[in-house]
């Protein structure tokens, strides 16, 4: 069974039809929130990685900005990711086929898990060790822009 | 308006308007760079509304949010105001008579109008107000209708290829 196969049945399901076949309006609002999503998590991720490069809020503990930065970021991930998935049940097989979504979605789960993993690790100790922490926000800035600039360049291919 | 129309058909007409229009990579980097600019431009500025709002971060000074964060916030709106000028010199005529622009930019001057009446109406007295856990009624309500204009921005442009 191939992702391909299960995708055409995914399409296929009653569900998957009256997506395809809804206004363009209920599309264009799935992408609005999934914008919205986006930008508050581009903003939070920029705003934690900036005060671990010592350009933003560096009076603030790193620690305090990372945890504030934390809730919006979750917020805005999770409207993107939903928002995502339906935008993505719209048309199955010809998001999958599309290189440029494989590259987005290869992207996400890098930068999703360098979040979660040595990113978290790393930036808990970054008043000790500023340089690591400034390592660990380039690499965070380059995973989720990297994201967002695959995902506008699906429209486009 | 038939001079604004007239002006509009001369950027649509113009070659630096035509060659962006029908560009293949420019117009996508120009429209790409617009989008990603939101992050640091609107982005930015929702997380400084979400602190004058009281919402978000309490703890950390007011004063070193907005002036910390401002430069960043004012960089992201040249960016943005930048490439979407190239986008209106692009498609002028076609925005003109698409619904969803005139509501965006008239939402823009309304954003514009109270960031003017933040700025030099309760800015200045800031210090009177910045370190109190809650800040004044009218501070907070910029805050919301900040977030609430530039909301209607973002919408608005995001319908202009559906209307149009």
């Amino acid at each position: 069974m191939t992702v391909l196969a299960v995708l055409q049945w995914v399409q296929d399901t009653d569900f998957g039809v009256s997506l395809r076949k809804s206004n363009h309006l209920v599309g264009a609002a799935f992408q609005l929130v999934h914008i919205v999503g986006f930008v508050l998590l581009l903003a939070s991720v920029t705003l934690v990685d900036l005060r671990l490069l010592g350009l933003a809020l560096v009076r603030q503990a790193p620690s305090r900005v990372i945890g504030a930065g934390n809730a919006l970021l979750g917020i805005g991930l999770a409207a993107a990711v939903l928002s995502g998935t339906l935008i993505f049940l719209s048309g199955p097989v010809r998001y999958w086929g599309n290189e440029y979504f494989q590259l987005k979605m290869l992207l996400l789960i890098a930068a999703a898990l360098f979040q979660a993993s040595l990113f978290t690790v790393v930036s808990r100790r970054a008043a000790e060790r500023p340089l690591a922490g400034k390592a660990v926000a380039i690499v965070s800035l380059l995973l989720w822009f990297g994201v967002g600039i695959s995902g506008r360049i699906i429209g486009f291919i | 308006m038939s001079t604004l129309y007239d002006v509009a058909q001369l950027l649509y007409d113009s070659e630096i308007g035509t060659a962006l229009r029908e560009s293949q990579y420019a117009f996508p980097l120009v429209e790409g760079t617009h989008l990603l600019g939101l992050a640091f431009s609107v982005g930015l500025l929702a997380i400084v509304d979400l602190r004058l709002a009281g919402v978000w971060l309490r703890d950390a000074p007011l004063l070193d949010v907005l002036s910390q964060l401002r430069p960043l916030i004012v960089a992201g709106f040249v960016v943005t105001f930048a490439t979407g000028f190239l986008l209106f010199w692009a498609l002028s005529i076609k925005l003109l008579v698409n619904p969803a622009f005139p509501v965006k930019f008239a939402f823009i001057l309304l954003a514009g109008a109270n960031f003017l009446w933040f700025e030099f109406g309760l800015a200045p007295r800031a210090a009177e107000w910045a370190d109190r856990p809650v800040p004044p009624l009218e501070v907070r309500i910029a805050g919301w209708t900040s977030l609430a204009l530039w909301s209607v921005v973002v919408m608005s442009g995001r319908l202009i290829p559906y209307l149009g």
